[in-house]
């Protein structure tokens, strides 16, 4: 059996205490929650821009030094159009067809198609060397998977590229072939 | 020396205040994480305005450049004639949401001064002999980011 000494108080805290302890916990608690939200916002601020940031500027540099490379271009609707070269368009582009020339006169011709492919979208690059007649049915590379969509368009003599991002942001970039 | 129960009452009061110093700690950082995301935020705006901003005004350079000439200069013109501009409203992006951001374009086009005088410059067939026309589309984006307006600018010379 616990016994007090006379004269003191019982060593246990009464139910106040507790109830003010108990509450005190919990709004150190319910701070601390607060906090983790705050930080999981900031991790979704800096992941919403990351397509912008990151992504975009690098698809504009890697389609700019293609581009820039090539005598001149043609817009399609679609990657079939551009492989058969019919019915080019001035908006509403999907896929951008390019010729280079090669050192020895001949001509290399390439087609940058946006397009659904094994359930994702992709930009992918197809080559059709000088000599050849038969464009391959799969891409000689991938450009990105990044992009919700890409829309090629020339409403006043410039080459513009718009890059749509999967949260809805949106930038435009100018190419143009040398 | 304190008599027991009153160091004990001290004690009590105390711990109130060690409390109060912790609450307010807590709503201290908090605040500064508050402030931190939206530094963060702010930050990651700039920098994506940026790359808007510059993207729209690589496009203006290309546009000056390749424009007709005979077009450049007429009435009508994209480039009015200094010290006039003309305004327009330009989406230059989207932020993630799909919020369209806007900036103002003012264009203008300034004539060289050996321009001869139907060319809006003051040169003679003695400065000038070969007629050269020379002129400069200057194009100018105004944006905002947060409270803070900026201005970016490109000028391209075209003769002929």
């Amino acid at each position: 059996m616990i016994t007090t000494p006379i004269g003191r108080k019982p060593k246990a805290f009464t139910l106040l205490e507790m109830t003010i302890a108990l509450a005190m916990s919990m709004g150190i608690a319910a701070t601390l929650v607060v906090f983790l939200q705050q930080q999981v916002s900031l991790a979704q601020v800096m992941n919403r821009f990351t397509f912008l940031r990151d992504e975009a500027p690098q698809i504009n540099t890697l389609l700019s030094t293609i581009i820039n490379k090539a005598d001149n271009y043609r817009i399609y609707t679609n990657l079939d159009s551009a492989k058969n070269s019919s019915n080019p368009v001035r908006a509403g582009g999907r896929a951008l067809r390019l010729r280079f020339r090669d050192p020895d006169g001949d001509f290399d011709t390439a087609i940058i198609s946006f397009e659904n492919q094994n359930g994702s979208n992709r930009l992918n690059y197809y080559l059709l060397p000088s000599g050849s007649t038969t464009w391959p049915n799969t891409p000689s590379w991938t450009i990105t998977s990044k992009p919700q969509l890409m829309d090629f368009s020339n409403p006043d003599g410039i080459l513009l590229i718009r890059i749509t991002g999967k949260n809805g942001d949106e930038i435009t970039y100018a190419g143009n072939p040398e | 020396m304190i008599p027991y129960q009153q160091r004990k009452n001290t004690q009590k009061g105390s711990a109130l205040v060690e409390i109060a110093f912790s609450y307010a700690a807590l709503v201290l950082v908090g605040l500064i994480t508050l402030k931190a995301t939206y530094t963060a935020s702010a930050s990651q705006a700039w920098t994506v305005k940026q790359s808007m901003t510059d993207a729209y005004v690589t496009r203006e350079t290309a546009l000056a450049s390749r424009f007709p000439f005979d077009e450049i200069t007429t009435d009508a013109s994209l480039w009015a004639l200094s010290p006039n501009t003309t305004q327009s409203i330009v989406t230059i992006g989207k932020m993630p949401g799909g919020t369209p951001v806007e900036a103002t374009l003012y264009r203008t086009r300034i004539p060289d001064p050996n321009n001869l005088v139907t060319a809006g410059g003051a040169g003679t067939s003695t400065t000038n002999p070969g007629a050269t026309e020379a002129w400069q589309l200057q194009s100018m984006l105004v944006y905002s980011v947060t409270d803070k307006t900026y201005v970016k600018t490109r000028t391209v010379l075209r003769i002929r």
